[in-house]
């Protein structure tokens, strides 16, 4: 009983704790997944804007050098300087602005007087006639390598970390690539990998804990970005957002949890109610009339429970069986059961114990020490001999064990016929069936049901049949609903018969009724 | 024959701007250059210089015969004094000028091919010159006015100008008619201004074809001025 009790709760813990591990598991997979989303996202717009402004700066000095080329003024004039100084100055990532003679600057802004660049070789040569240098060591004023542009007269250096704004990815590693060279990058101890060894869009790199992202752009020149962060700092960024929606799921866990003991009191509660029922004897018995196929006749009944409860729905046996069995009340409902049979018919079968009646008994009752002997005082007070008491047993419940086998010997040497219940939906072979002391088999009703349709399967119960008349058993067919099934059934010399098509389950004394208008009849 | 100063009055007269560099050519004219050869020995040929009304004003530009002798030039202006790239510098002037030559010409037909230590610009000859003619086409004066503002920008070279044309006639003849057409660019390139001891000019007749002569198209590509602009770097 205690044990039995232990199995529940030890039942119900694992489902709550699964029911708790699952959405948590879920939720955080999911909230995982969303962040790297959300991270992707944002590190591609903030690189589109890098790129876009990287692109614009590019553009907006070809066209600067453009505009300075085609100044009238006199070459290195004070006007010339000082249009040369504002066009600086507005442009915070240019750094310089010179004016040349061929191969030497004649004058500028922004350097001081003398510095020049001119790298051996060119980064790239356009056929507009701009020529690029690519920031490099030849290109390098006070430390820091600078990106050149020439066209004709006048040449820009442009400083690239400028290109990279603050406050743009300034909290991780960014690479810019122009044109698959190298441009920027920051900080100035970065290491990224090269864009061609990155997966365009985010990778999580868990070998390395850390998220690397790469974004193109491909308007005017290729541009890509590259950039790095530590995991840490990505998990940080988004633990804000994965609390907030972590609370909500344990809003759900814990409503999940709360079903959970709910759908467990109630089966607690129930259990009780049962107990209390069985204990004051407010369990009904209804009689299903057995009928003998061949004279029509009655021959017996199989007895079912009802529970009926005040204000509240009806729990059918469906419910309140497998309740019993799960919270040790089987054997009681059994008695139960069986002293309502002998309270409704003890002095008819005392008179007539050939009319048996059917009691379904289950698994633990046959385990038990205390259903036998129950049993047989209960019939001794009653005055009704064993064999007006049939027991039923159903296919499943049928155990392969010695203890089994003795039990049901020893319940059929003092006078009770013993019937297998639900035939054909276990598995049972002949040869199983023979090493038990049987009388009766009850077929299922689906094989009935297949009778009816004339099913493929109409032919399995024919080899049912087989089976139990080699075995020298009566047969039970249940749930005929049809006179062609009873015919059929003749045909193939089954002797009884139980369904709709005789009678619904009926009181005591309606059955008592039924038989005896039955009879009479035939 | 007309005289130094009356050469210099017209030089004057017609690029007053260019004063400077033509009192250059004044000093350098008469400081033992080979004079060029009078092309009247061979009736054939149309004298290129008639048109500038100046027949004698190919003295001073040196007419080498061969290459070793055209790159002599180089230490006559290195010791001379003229401006010189520095070595450091020699990539990016290398940069500079192809790409400034090449966008100045886009427009022309002169190829410009760039190697390590010069540009190569080339004239083919069917759109520069009739044929046995050492007149400079229209379109090919356009052109060298245009190279000439480059080559005043990047004054710190040498010009090599090399006649070339194909193999038919006599080699002699053909040796003469290449030679007067470099010295008819080089005539035409020093009324724009640039100095002539900055200019060398080599007629190599059929002796350099870049294209097989058995065929008018190889012919064609064989005819053709060459302008060699070599930076002269400082020692």
């Amino acid at each position: 009983m205690a044990a039995r009790r232990d199995k529940v709760l030890i039942s119900v813990s694992a489902v709550a704790l699964l029911g708790l591990l699952l959405p948590l598991v879920l939720l955080g997979a999911y909230l995982w997944n969303e962040s790297v989303v959300a991270e992707e996202q944002r590190l591609a717009e903030l690189s589109k804007r890098l790129g876009q402004q990287t692109e614009q700066a590019i553009i907006d000095a070809r066209e600067l050098l453009d505009a300075l080329n085609a100044l009238t003024l006199e070459p290195c004039s004070e006007q010339h300087l000082e249009h040369l100084q504002e066009a600086a100055i507005q442009r915070p990532h240019i750094r310089a602005i010179g004016y040349w003679r061929a191969a030497e600057r004649q004058c500028g802004a922004g350097y001081v007087q003398g510095q020049a660049l001119t790298p051996p070789q060119a980064s790239r040569i356009y056929d507009n006639g701009v020529i690029a240098w690519w920031p490099g060591a030849d290109t390098a004023v006070g430390g820091v390598e600078l990106f050149l542009m020439r066209y004709r007269q006048h040449d820009v250096a442009i400083d690239p970390r400028m290109l990279m704004t603050p406050g743009l990815l300034n909290d991780q590693q960014v690479g810019l690539w122009v044109e698959s060279m190298p441009m920027a990058h920051q900080p100035a101890d970065a290491e990224l990998p090269d864009p061609d060894s990155v997966r365009v869009g985010l990778t999580v790199d868990r070998e390395q804990q850390r998220i690397v992202s790469r974004f193109s752009l491909g308007t005017l020149f290729p541009i890509d970005i590259v950039a790095v962060q530590p995991m840490e700092q990505f998990r940080e960024r988004y633990l804000p957002t994965v609390i907030g929606a972590a609370i909500p799921g344990l809003v759900l866990v814990g409503l999940w949890l709360w079903l959970v003991l709910y759908y467990l009191r109630r089966q607690f509660s129930l259990s009780t109610e049962l107990r209390d029922a069985i204990a004051r004897g407010k369990l009904q018995v209804v009689y299903q009339p057995l009928v003998d196929l061949n004279t029509g006749r009655c021959v017996g009944g199989e007895a079912l429970a009802r529970w009926p409860r005040e204000g509240n729905e009806t729990i059918g046996p469906d419910v309140f069986v497998p309740l019993a069995e799960d919270t040790g009340q089987a054997t009681d409902l059994t008695l139960a059961i069986l002293r309502g049979i002998l309270d409704d018919l003890g002095p008819a079968l005392r008179e007539a114990p050939d009319a048996a009646i059917h009691l379904n008994v289950t698994g633990q009752d046959l385990a038990s020490e205390r259903f036998p002997s129950a049993l047989k005082q209960a019939l001794e007070q009653a005055r009704v001999p064993a064999a007006a008491i049939k027991l039923e047993i159903t296919e499943r419940a049928l155990l392969n064990t010695d203890d089994v086998r003795a039990r049901l010997r020893a319940l059929r040497s003092n006078g009770h016929r013993i019937a297998i219940d639900d035939f054909g939906t276990g598995y049972s072979s002949l040869a199983y069936l023979e090493t038990f002391e049987l009388d009766t088999l009850k077929i299922d009703k689906t094989f009935a049901d297949a009778i009816e349709s004339e099913a493929v399967t109409s032919s399995v119960i024919g080899h049912i049949i087989d089976m139990a008349r080699s075995l020298e058993l009566d047969i039970i067919v249940e749930g005929i609903e049809s006179p062609h099934q009873v015919d059929w059934l003749r045909g193939q010399g089954v002797g009884f018969g139980q369904g709709y098509l005789f009678s619904r389950p009926l009181t005591a004394d309606q059955y008592r009724e039924w038989c005896r208008t039955r009879n009479e009849s035939a | 024959m007309v005289s130094n100063e009356e050469r210099i009055r017209v030089i004057h007269r017609r690029y007053s701007a260019l004063l400077a560099s033509a009192s250059l050519l004044l000093t350098v004219a008469g400081c033992g250059l080979l004079p060029v050869d009078e092309p009247a020995n061979t009736p054939p040929i149309e004298d290129s210089a008639s048109d500038d009304a100046q027949p004698g004003s190919a003295n001073g530009l040196r007419i080498a015969r061969s290459e070793d002798e055209a790159s002599g030039q180089r230490e006559v202006l290195l010791e001379g004094g003229h401006a010189t790239v520095i070595p450091e510098n020699l990539g990016y002037y290398m940069d500079i000028l192809t790409v400034r030559l090449r966008q100045d010409l886009a427009h022309s037909n002169v190829a410009v091919h760039r190697d390590q230590t010069r540009v190569t610009l080339t004239f083919p000859g069917a759109a520069s010159f009739d044929t046995n003619s050492a007149e400079l086409h229209p379109a090919m004066r356009a052109a060298l006015d245009t190279i000439a503002r480059v080559l005043e920008e990047y004054h710190a070279s040498l010009i090599t100008i090399a006649g070339h044309t194909d193999n038919s006639g006599s080699r002699d003849y053909n040796l003469q008619l290449s030679e007067q057409r470099a010295v008819a660019v080089g005539r035409h390139l020093r009324n724009t201004g640039i100095a002539t001891e900055r200019m060398v000019a080599i007629g190599f007749g059929p002796d350099r074809p870049v294209a097989a002569n058995h065929t008018p198209e190889g012919q064609a590509r064989n005819r053709r001025v060459e302008l060699m602009i070599e930076p002269l770097v400082a020692t």
